[in-house]
């Protein structure tokens, strides 16, 4: 009875590609999820609404603050030590922008300017959106 | 016995092909475009990627509500009835205008467009912020506002009382979303999140089946006061006095008025409600920002309200609804 189940791994090598298969799957799994840290480094995106809109990514803090032209007129993007993020000056009228101060996770928007600095997370976004 | 070993070798791979495909969706990105309009700025990200045409037209529905409901536009229907104190009933801004005075009745008067006159005494649109006397605002709360007194429906249109203003910004926004939300969900479009300033929809799902995640920013650090997620359709909105306000003798007042007093509101840093529709969000979370806490925690609790609420002392309070959708954000 026993010899009549057909054995899994006939071949002496088969179990090794069977092994590589699953381990090769299993690195590009965890490979991912470890690129999903929650960690932040500084790394953000800046979109300017202009005509054409613009797009700046930004993949770790900067050393030196960033001028960006707006709508209307420069606007200044500063990291600090801890990699936070903060609009340090921009040409509008409200500085509400100014006054949101530093963020490691919501979105700096100046409206006047158009105007939007979105803190990412490594590769992705850790939100899909913000309420505020 | 080589049909076996076939047999096992695909069926190992099949796996190695399901482990893949759970990392595959995450490189699957969104389109994601953001527009400045109705004063502020518009996002919206679509799951998968639409036409230009279809993204426009769903802006377009944003433009439209502009057009109409815009307080600042002077070409705007509602400008015209302020202006002029009527509109005739084929107005298209009547939908609005009713659902306006619908919130009104239901909150109490907390939710109450009509304080556009109050906020104008204060200064609110020309940026130049002043305390009116109590005398005034005891005359504009009698005579001015009050939408259900100021503003009157009958099969002419609408009669707005002299020298009444109404300004729809707090659903005008919800409005916009439930229209644009509307053409994508009929172009279909299978998962998005429309974006107007804060106030959020969601609907359908991602690539890869995950929830919806958003954050409710803490005003005080600009972090994450809390998140919510949901695979099911939400609306989210928060009202604040961090972006909307004016400065007088160095002390900061927000936009958000006490129907009573007629003076600023300075209960809460913010208030966060969850809602089954974008303009029900949009209007409760004006009006409860409006209510002191003895009246608002209570009221959201007679209505079963998933609300967040950061006091201006810096405590959070969660409405019972609440604590079933939002939760801490980790540590950073």
């Amino acid at each position: 009875m026993k010899d009549n189940i057909p054995p899994i791994f006939a071949g002496k090598h088969d179990w090794l590609i069977l092994l590589a298969l699953l381990a090769v799957s299993l690195l590009a799994w965890a490979g991912h999820h470890h690129g999903r840290s929650d960690s932040f480094n500084g790394a953000c995106r800046v979109r300017i609404l202009t005509e054409p809109p613009q797009e700046l990514v930004f993949n770790q803090a900067q050393p030196r603050p960033v001028e960006v032209k707006g709508r209307t007129g420069l606007a200044v993007i500063e990291w600090g030590s801890d990699k936070r993020i903060r609009i340090s000056s921009s040409a509008c009228p409200c500085k509400t922008c100014v006054n949101m101060g530093w963020t490691d996770s919501s979105s700096l928007i100046c409206v006047p300017n158009g105007i939007i600095v979105e803190p990412l997370v490594n590769t992705g976004q850790k939100v899909d959106a913000v309420t505020r | 016995m080589a049909g076996n070993r076939v047999k096992v070798i695909l069926t190992v791979a099949a796996i190695a092909a399901v482990i893949m495909l759970l990392k595959s969706p995450q490189q699957e990105a969104p389109l994601f475009e953001s527009r400045l309009m109705m004063d502020t700025i518009i996002s919206i990200r679509a799951y998968p990627v639409i036409s230009k045409k279809q993204l426009d037209a769903a802006f377009a529905e944003f433009a439209k509500v502009e057009s109409k409901a815009s307080f600042h536009l002077e070409n705007s229907e509602l400008s015209a009835l302020n202006r002029n104190g009527s509109l005739g009933a084929a107005s298209s801004l009547t939908p609005l205008l009713q659902i306006a005075a619908d919130y009104f009745a239901r909150t109490d008067g907390y939710f109450d467009p009509s304080f556009a006159s109050l906020q104008k005494a204060y200064g609110f649109y020309s940026g130049e912020g002043r305390l009116p006397g109590e005398d005034e605002i005891a005359g504009l709360l009698r005579d001015r506002c009050g939408l259900g007194q100021v503003l009157l429906q009958n099969e002419e249109g609408f009669k707005l009382a002299s020298g009444s203003l109404i300004d729809l910004g707090g659903i005008a926004g919800g409005y916009a979303i439930e229209k644009a939300a509307r053409v994508l969900r009929e172009s279909g479009c299978s998962g998005f999140l429309i974006d107007d300033a804060g106030d959020i929809w969601f609907e359908g799902s991602k690539p890869d089946s995950s929830n919806w995640r958003i954050a409710v920013r803490d005003p005080r650090d600009n972090g994450t006061l809390a998140l919510v997620e949901s695979r099911a359709p939400l609306a989210i909105s928060t009202s604040g006095d961090y972006e909307r306000f004016i400065t007088v003798d160095g002390k900061r007042y927000g936009h958000i008025m006490n129907p009573h007093s007629g003076r600023p509101v300075d209960y809460y840093s913010s208030v966060t409600i969850i809602a089954s529709e974008p303009v029900t969000a949009d209007a409760l979370s004006t009006a409860v920002f409006a209510m002191p806490p003895e009246i608002a925690f209570k009221w959201v609790e007679e209505r079963n309200l998933a609300v967040l609420f950061l006091t201006s002392t810096g405590t959070i309070h969660l409405s019972r609804a609440g604590r079933q959708y939002f939760r801490q954000a980790e540590a950073q």
